[in-house]
C-alpha cells in the first residue's frame, strides 16, 4: 500500500516527504531511473493550480490494472469503468510501435461536461481543480457523453445518471493515492501540480496525446510524457465499426418538434398567401400543437430521471440544451395558445393578443430549432455538424408535408380553389426532400478518409454496417418525398382534385423517413479522433 | 426494473452520491467504497497464473464483497493483474453450474441429486472397467486446482480406482520445462526465486511476453536498478520486445540453433566458467563438440539473426556477471520444447550463472498450480516428484499412505496425447474430467470435436455448465471454484501459498476435495481416505510425502503457517519448521544438483526441421499465445467479469503484417479465412507491423484458434506444438460459410 503523502491539511501522524524516502529508499525500491518521485504532490495546490494526472507512458504497458483497481477501490456497477486504455499502433521508420494509453476524465480547466450540463451537474472544485459530478443533480440526459471529447462521463443505466472519476478526491484529501496511481504495478500514473497558465500554453500548442482530439476545446489539465513520440501511430481499434446507441426517444423529439415549427411557419406562409380552407381553424395550429407535445413528452423518455426534468432549465447561462428545452417548452405553451384561438376555445380580448401569439410561436419555434441545432454541434461528434441544414430542411420537409395532407383533407367543395396552394406545397416537399438527401448522402464522400477520420467511420457505418437502415430511409424518403409529390403534382396537371390519400401517405413515410434518418444520425455519430474537434 | 426503479428514485431520500461514498475501511486497506466496507478481511493467493500473488478479500457479514492485492506479500507487495482484481467478479456468473447434470443421447439435459449423479458416476464407470479393463478409463486434471484436490484425484484415481492414464492441463504449458529439469538437474526444481528479475545484470527473455502474461513480475523487471541489458528472444515485437534494450527477432523454431551457437560463440570466445563446469556438471566435452557445428555462419542462416547481434548477445551473456533466462511458452510449446529449455540450462552452467542472485536458467510457469500439479498429480510422476518404475518410491508412498503397494502402478500411464489417440483407437471409453476445457484448448481440436461423441462415458466436474467441453458431458459434476474452498498452490518460484473460502459455492455445488471424498465412499475405496478428512489433513499427507524429496516441505506444519510467512518456497524442510525463512531463497548455491553424483547435466540433441514450414499453398506461418493481460485461456472465466471484457477484443483476431496484408488485399479490420489444412476461421484482420511478414497470430484466447493449428509433440515431453502452424489468409466474402 502507499505511503500517505504529507498533504497540507492531512492528519498530522502521515509521515513527511523524508520519511517517506527514507522508507522507499531502505526497502531498495528507488526506481530504475534513480529518480525518486512520491505518487502524489507534497502540498494542495495554490492559486493558479490544480491537481492533474500524470501519466509515464514509458512505463505503461497496457497491463490495464489501473481500470481494475478504480473499478474495485471505488465500487463501480459490473460494466461501469472510469479508466480506459487505447492502443496505438504504427511503425516508426520500420520499427513498430506499440503504445499503450491509460486515460480517465483529464479534470479539464474548459470542461465540456461542465459547459453542456443543462442541470448544472457539474462543478470544478476551486481549491483543486477537481471536475465533480454531482450525483444526486443529474437527470440522466447524457448530454454530457457527448460533449466531453475523452469518453469519461459514464451512462450508469441502473441508476439512470451519468457517473465518472472524481480523481479519488477523499483519498487524496487525506494523502491516499487514488486507486488507478494506487493500482498500477509499474507506478506509471501519479498525480503532479499544474499550473492553467501551464494547462493553456500547453492545449494551444497542441500538445496532448496523438489521435486524441485537440486539446483547445476543453483544455485537458493531464500530462503525459514520453521519450520521443513516434510518427505514424493510430488507434488500434478504429478499424472495428460500432454503432453509437440510436437514442430513439431523441430521435422522436427532434422530428417532432421539427415538423412542429416546420408546420407553424408554412401554416403562417398558406395563411399569408390567403388560400385556406373553411376547416383550416378547426385542426392546423392543433396539429402543430400536438406535434410539440409529443416531441416534449418523447424527451422525457430518454431521461434517466424524468422526475427531475425541470432540472434541465438551471443551465441557461450556459447549456445550449437548457436553451433548447426552454424554448422548445414556450413554443409548445405558445403552438398549444395559436391552436385554442384558432379553434375558438380561447378568445382573446384584443385580436392583437391573438397576432402576438402567433409571432410568439414562431419565434420561440425558431429558436427552438437553432438551439437544437447548436446543441449537437457544440459535441466532438463531426457528424453532427452539419445539424443545422439537416433540422432546418427537416422542419421544411415535414411542415409541408403535413399542411400539404391538411390541406387535401379539406371538404371536396373547397378543394378546387387550395390547387395552387397544394401545388406549391408538393413542389416544396419534392425540393425540400432532394436537398435533404443531398445533404444526408453528402456523408458518402467522406467515406474515403478512412477509419482513422471519424467522419469516414461514420460514412462507413452508414454505408455498410447500417446498410438496411440507410437503404430504408433513402427508399422512404424517395417514395415520400419524389414519387407521391410527383404524382400528386402530375394529378394537378391533368386537372384532377387533390387526392387525400397520396398526400396523408407521403407525409407518413416522409415522417418515418426522417425518424429513420435521425436514428442513422445517432448511431453513426462517432466521436472525433484528433484534428477533428471544431 | 432498474428504469422503473431509477424512475421513482426522485422520491427516495436515499443519495445517490451515497453509492460512491468511501470510507477508511481500516485493517490497513485505506479508502473502500463505503457500501462494501469490510467487516474483516481474508488473505487468499490468486488463482489464475502462477505468479501467485496475495489477494485480500473483503469480508462482510461472512461474504467477499470485494478484493484488493495484499500489500506485504513478497510476491506482488499490493499489485494485482486485472484479472486478480476482477477474481470474484467471475464467481457470480449465471454460467455457474448449480446442480449435477445427466446429458441424455438426445443433447437433453436434466437435473439429478448428488446421490444419484454419484450412483451414475460408479455405475457407469465400473461397467465400463468390467468390460474394458481398468485402461479403458482415463482422467484429465488441472493447473487451477489446489494440490490436495491434485493429489486426492490422482491417488483415488489411481490407488482407488485402479486407473493407470491420466493426465492433466499442465501437458500443454510445462511439460517440456519439467522434462528438461530432470534430465539437467536430477528434480523438476526451477532454481530461482523473483527477486533474482532484480539483481540481474542481463536479463534475457525467451519466448516470452512478461508484460502482458506476468505483469507483476514485468514489474520487477522495470524495477531493476543494476540492469545492463534487457534481451527479449521473441519473432514478435511485443510490448515485452519493445521494452527491450536487444530484441532478437529470430525465426520462429530456430531456438535451440541460436542457443548452440550461443554456446558455440560463448566456447570459441573463452566466455565460460571452466571451474564451475568441472566442479559442478557433467557432459561438458560432448556439449562442447556438439556445438561446435553450430558456427555464427550456420546460425544466422538459420535464425534470421544478424551477425552483430548474435556477437552482442553472445558478449552480454558471456562478459555480464549475473545474468539471468526466464522462458514461458515460446520455449516450452514447441516440438522441440525440453531440448530448447535445456540448450538454455546448458547457456547457465556454462557460465556459471546459477544458484547466485540474479542468475538461473528459470522457467516461469502458466498456471497458478503448475508446480503442485507436477509434484502431486501422480500422473507423470508419483506423488511428491517420484517414479512409478521405481519399487522403492512405490513402497515409500504406501507407507505413507498406508496402502498396499501392489496397488500402485509401476508406469507412468499415458500422456494427454496419447490418451487422444487412445479415444480415436477405441481403447479409451470414459474420460473423467475436471477443471479443464480440453475441446478449447487441445491442439488441432477439431478432430477431438467428433472424438469426444464416441466415447462411451464424459464426465465433466468444473464451475461451469457452459465450457464447449461441459456442454458435451454425460454427466457434469458441479464443483466449486477459487474462493470457496481451502487448498494451497505453488508458484513458479517454488513458494506455497493458501487459498481459502471467502464465498459459498452456489447452489448444491461441492469443492472437487469433497465430490472426490464421495466418489471415494461410493467406489469402496473410503477407507484408504478416512484420513483425508478435509484439505488441511491432506496437506499434511503432502507435507509426509514431501520429506525428504528435493521439494521436501515438512517444515510447514499448517496452512498457518505459510500465511504467516507470507509463503513459504521449497525446500522447507521439518529441521526449519518454526523459524522464520527468509523472503527468497534460490536453490543450488552450494552447486549441488539431485543427480546421485551431485552434477548437473548437458543434454543436447541435433537441431530438427519445424514439423510444419510455410509453403507455397499455406505460405504464412501462423504464432498463437496470449493476447491480453485481462484474458486468461480458454476465457472460460475472464469472460464472465463484464469490466474485463471491455478490456480485451470480443471476436478473435489474426495480426498481419501490413505487407502480407498489400499481397493478400486486406485491410485492418476486414473479415478474413485463415486456413489451414485442418480446419478454416473467419475472424477479424488487425494490421500491425508488430508480427514480421510471413508470419501471423492469433491469441489463444479465441475457440478459433485451434480448429488452425498442428498436432505435433516433443517425443521427450509429449507437449504440444502450439506456437507455429502453415496457413493461408484471404478475405473472407460474406456469403461463404465457416
Amino acid at each position: 500500500m502507499l505511503q500517505a503523502g504529507g498533504l497540507s491539511g492531512a492528519s498530522a501522524t502521515l509521515p513527511s516527504a523524508v520519511e517517506d524516502f527514507a522508507a522507499v529508499h531502505d526497502q531498495g525500491h528507488l526506481p530504475a531511473s534513480g529518480i525518486y518521485r512520491h505518487p502524489l504532490p507534497l502540498r494542495a495546490p495554490e492559486r493558479g493550480e490544480q491537481y492533474a494526472f500524470e501519466v509515464d507512458l514509458d512505463a505503461c504497458t497496457g497491463c490495464k490494472a489501473c481500470v481494475t483497481a478504480c473499478h474495485s477501490l471505488n465500487g463501480l456497477d459490473p460494466d461501469e469503468a472510469w479508466r480506459h486504455v487505447a492502443l496505438l499502433i504504427g511503425a516508426d521508420n520500420g520499427k513498430p510501435i506499440l503504445q499503450h494509453v491509460t486515460t480517465s476524465c483529464h479534470h479539464c480547466a474548459n470542461p465540456g461536461c461542465l459547459t453542456g450540463c443543462p442541470a448544472n451537474a457539474y462543478e470544478k472544485d476551486p481549491r483543486t481543480g477537481i471536475v465533480r459530478h454531482l450525483d444526486d443533480r443529474c437527470i440522466g440526459c447524457r448530454y454530457c457523453t457527448f460533449t466531453c471529447p475523452y469518453g469519461a462521463p459514464q451512462y450508469v443505466p441502473r441508476l439512470g445518471i451519468v457517473r465518472k472519476c472524481d480523481m479519488c478526491a477523499d483519498r487524496l484529501s487525506v494523502g491516499e493515492a487514488p486507486a488507478c496511481v494506487q493500482g498500477c504495478p509499474n507506478g506509471a500514473i501519479r498525480i503532479t501540480l499544474v499550473t492553467t497558465t501551464d494547462i493553456q500554453r500547453r492545449s494551444a500548442n497542441g500538445a496532448f496525446l496523438p489521435q486524441m482530439p485537440h486539446p483547445r476545446t476543453t483544455l485537458p489539465a493531464s500530462l503525459y510524457r514520453k521519450r520521443g513520440w513516434p510518427a505514424g501511430v493510430r488507434l488500434a481499434d478504429t478499424d472495428v465499426l460500432r454503432p453509437e446507441e440510436a437514442h430513439w426517444p431523441l430521435a422522436w423529439m427532434l422530428v417532432l418538434t421539427q415538423l412542429s415549427v416546420g408546420t407553424l411557419f408554412l401554416g403562417q406562409l398558406v395563411q399569408w398567401a390567403g388560400a385556406v380552407p373553411g376547416v383550416w381553424e378547426v385542426g392546423h395550429a392543433a396539429l402543430s400543437a400536438t406535434a410539440a407535445g409529443l416531441a416534449l413528452g418523447a424527451s422525457l423518455l430518454h431521461l434517466g430521471r424524468p422526475l427531475l426534468a425541470w432540472r434541465a432549465v438551471l443551465g441557461l447561462g450556459h447549456s445550449w440544451l437548457s436553451r433548447e428545452v426552454i424554448a422548445f417548452g414556450m413554443f409548445a405553451a405558445c403552438a398549444a395558445a395559436t391552436a385554442a384561438i384558432d379553434m375558438g376555445v380561447v378568445h382573446p380580448v384584443d385580436p392583437r393578443i391573438a397576432t402576438m401569439v402567433r409571432w410568439a410561436a414562431v419565434g420561440t419555434g425558431g429558436f427552438g430549432l437553432f438551439a437544437s441545432a447548436m446543441l449537437y454541434r457544440r459535441t466532438v461528434r463531426p457528424l453532427w455538424r452539419g445539424a443545422g441544414l439537416r433540422f432546418s430542411l427537416t422542419a421544411v420537409l415535414l411542415g409541408a408535408a403535413t399542411t400539404l395532407a391538411y390541406l387535401s383533407l379539406a371538404p371536396l367543395d373547397q378543394r378546387a380553389n387550395l390547387s395552387p396552394m397544394v401545388q406549391a406545397l408538393a413542389l416544396t416537399v419534392f425540393a425540400a426532400t432532394l436537398a435533404k438527401l443531398a445533404v444526408e448522402m453528402r456523408v458518402f464522400w467522406f467515406a474515403k478518409r478512412g477509419p482513422t477520420s471519424a467522419l469516414g467511420r461514420s460514412a462507413r457505418l452508414i454505408a455498410d454496417v447500417l446498410y438496411p437502415w440507410t437503404a430504408l430511409r433513402f427508399f422512404l424518403g424517395w417514395l415520400g418525398g419524389v414519387v407521391f409529390p410527383l404524382f400528386l403534382l402530375a394529378l394537378l396537371g391533368s386537372g384532377s382534385q387533390p387526392a387525400p390519400h397520396a398526400a396523408v401517405a407521403a407525409a407518413i413515410l416522409l415522417i418515418a423517413g426522417e425518424l429513420i434518418e435521425r436514428g442513422l444520425f445517432f448511431r453513426a455519430a462517432v466521436p472525433a479522433g484528433a484534428e477533428e474537434v471544431g | 426494473m432498474s428504469g422503473i426503479a431509477s424512475f421513482f428514485r426522485p422520491f427516495s431520500r436515499r443519495s445517490l452520491a451515497a453509492e460512491l461514498r468511501r470510507v477508511d475501511a481500516g485493517h490497513g486497506i485505506g479508502q473502500v467504497p463505503a457500501r462494501l466496507s469490510p467487516d474483516t478481511i481474508a488473505p487468499l493467493v490468486c488463482g489464475y497464473c502462477s505468479t501467485g500473488c496475495a489477494l485480500l478479500a473483503h469480508i462482510r457479514n461472512g461474504h467477499a464483497v470485494n478484493l484488493s492485492p495484499a500489500p506485504h506479500y513478497p510476491v506482488n507487495h499490493g499489485t494485482a493483474c486485472p484479472k486478480g482484481w476482477q477474481a470474484l467478479a467471475v464467481l457470480d456468473s449465471a454460467d455457474r453450474a448449480t446442480v449435477p447434470l445427466v446429458q441424455d443421447r438426445r443433447g437433453h439435459r436434466r437435473r439429478v441429486s448428488w446421490g444419484e449423479a454419484i450412483e451414475i458416476f460408479v455405475g457407469r464407470m465400473r461397467r465400463i472397467i468390467m468390460e474394458h479393463g481398468p485402461d479403458a478409463v482415463a482422467f484429465l486434471g488441472s493447473g487451477q486446482l489446489p494440490t490436495e484436490e491434485l493429489a486426492f484425484f490422482g491417488s483415488l484415481a489411481k490407488f482407488g480406482m485402479g486407473l493407470r492414464h491420466g493426465d492433466g492441463n499442465t501437458r500443454q504449458c510445462m511439460a517440456s520445462a519439467v522434462v528438461a529439469y530432470k534430465e539437467c538437474f536430477g528434480f523438476d526444481a526451477p532454481p530461482y526465486t523473483y527477486a533474482d528479475l532484480e539483481e540481474s545484470e542481463v536479463i534475457v527473455l525467451i519466448g516470452a511476453n512478461l508484460a502482458i502474461a506476468h505483469p507483476i513480475l514485468w514489474r520487477r523487471v522495470l524495477r531493476n536498478q543494476h540492469l545492463r541489458a534487457l534481451v527479449v528472444i521473441d519473432p514478435r515485437t511485443t510490448e515485452t520486445a519493445l521494452a527491450a534494450t536487444l530484441h532478437v527477432a529470430l525465426r520462429p523454431k530456430s531456438d535451440l540453433v541460436l542457443f548452440y551457437g550461443l554456446a558455440h560463440l560463448l566456447l570459441r570466445q573463452g566466455w565460460y566458467d571452466r571451474a564451475f563446469i568441472a566442479a559442478h556438471t557433467s557432459g561438458f566435452e560432448a556439449f562442447a563438440a556438439h556445438v561446435a557445428e553450430y558456427s555464427p555462419e550456420v546460425v544466422t542462416a538459420a535464425t534470421g539473426v544478424e551477425l552483430q547481434t548474435l556477437l552482442e548477445l553472445a558478449r552480454l551473456i558471456g562478459t555480464s556477471r549475473r545474468v539471468s533466462f526466464w522462458w514461458t511458452m515460446g520455449i516450452n510449446q514447441s516440438y522441440e520444447g525440453t531440448r530448447a529449455a535445456q540448450a538454455i540450462i546448458a547457456l547457465a552452467l556454462l557460465t556459471g550463472n546459477i544458484g547466485r542472485p540474479g542468475t538461473g536458467p528459470n522457467s516461469i510457469t502458466g498456471q497458478c498450480n503448475a508446480m503442485g500439479s507436477r509434484l502431486f498429480a501422480n500422473t507423470t510422476c508419483l506423488l511428491g516428484g517420484r517414479d512409478f518404475r521405481n519399487p522403492a518410491h512405490r513402497l515409500e508412498v504406501a507407507e505413507i499412505l498406508g496402502i498396499d503397494p501392489q496397488r500402485i502402478p509401476d508406469t507412468p500411464g499415458l500422456s494427454y496425447a496419447e490418451i487422444v489417440e487412445a479415444i480415436v483407437a477405441g481403447h479409451i471409453r470414459a474420460l473423467w474430467v475436471v477443471g479443464t476445457n480440453p475441446l478449447h484448448s487441445w491442439i488441432n481440436r477439431s478432430d477431438l470435436e467428433g472424438l469426444f461423441d464416441r466415447l462411451e462415458f464424459l464426465v465433466v466436474q468444473d464451475m461451469y455448465h457452459s465450457t464447449e467441453t461441459a456442454q458435451r458431458a454425460d454427466l457434469l459434476l458441479p464443483a466449486a471454484a477459487w474462493g470457496e474452498k481451502w487448498g494451497s498452490f505453488i508458484n513458479s518460484e517454488r513458494r506455497l501459498g493458501v487459498i481459502r473460502p471467502v464465498r459459498r459455492p452456489p447452489g448444491e455445488a461441492l469443492p472437487d476435495f469433497s465430490i472426490f471424498q464421495h466418489i471415494a465412499e461410493a467406489w469402496g475405496a473410503g477407507p484408504m481416505f478416512r484420513s483425508w478428512r478435509n484439505p488441511q489433513d491432506a496437506f499434511t499427507r503432502l507435507r509426509e510425502l514431501s520429506r525428504g524429496q528435493p521439494c521436501d516441505f515438512s517444515g510447514v506444519r499448517d496452512y498457518e503457517d505459510i500465511e504467516r510467512a507470507g509463503g513459504i518456497q521449497w525446500p522447507w524442510p521439518a529441521d526449519k519448521a518454526g523459524s522464520e525463512p527468509e523472503p527468497h531463497r534460490r536453490l543450488f548455491s552450494d552447486g549441488k544438483f539431485f543427480h546421485p553424483d551431485g552434477k548437473a547435466r548437458f543434454v543436447f540433441e541435433a537441431a530438427r526441421e519445424m514439423p510444419e514450414a510455410a509453403d507455397e499453398a499455406y505460405p504464412l506461418l501462423l504464432l498463437t499465445g496470449r493476447g491480453t493481460a485481462a484474458q486468461w485461456h480458454t476465457q472460460t472465466r475472464t469472460s464472465k467479469a463484464p469490466v474485463l471484457r471491455r478490456l480485451y477484443p470480443a471476436d478473435a483476431y489474426v495480426e498481419i503484417h501490413p505487407d502480407d496484408a498489400q499481397r493478400y488485399g486486406i485491410t485492418s479490420g476486414c473479415e478474413v479465412f485463415v486456413e489451414s489444412r485442418r480446419g478454416k476461421a473467419r475472424v477479424r484482420a488487425s494490421v500491425t507491423p508488430t508480427v514480421r511478414p510471413g508470419q501471423v497470430f492469433m491469441p489463444m484466447h479465441y475457440v478459433e484458434t485451434n480448429r488452425l493449428t498442428h498436432a505435433a509433440f516433443d517425443p521427450y515431453s509429449r507437449q504440444p506444438s502450439y506456437k507455429a502452424c502453415a496457413v493461408r489468409v484471404r478475405p473472407a466474402p460474406s456469403w461463404e460459410e465457416e
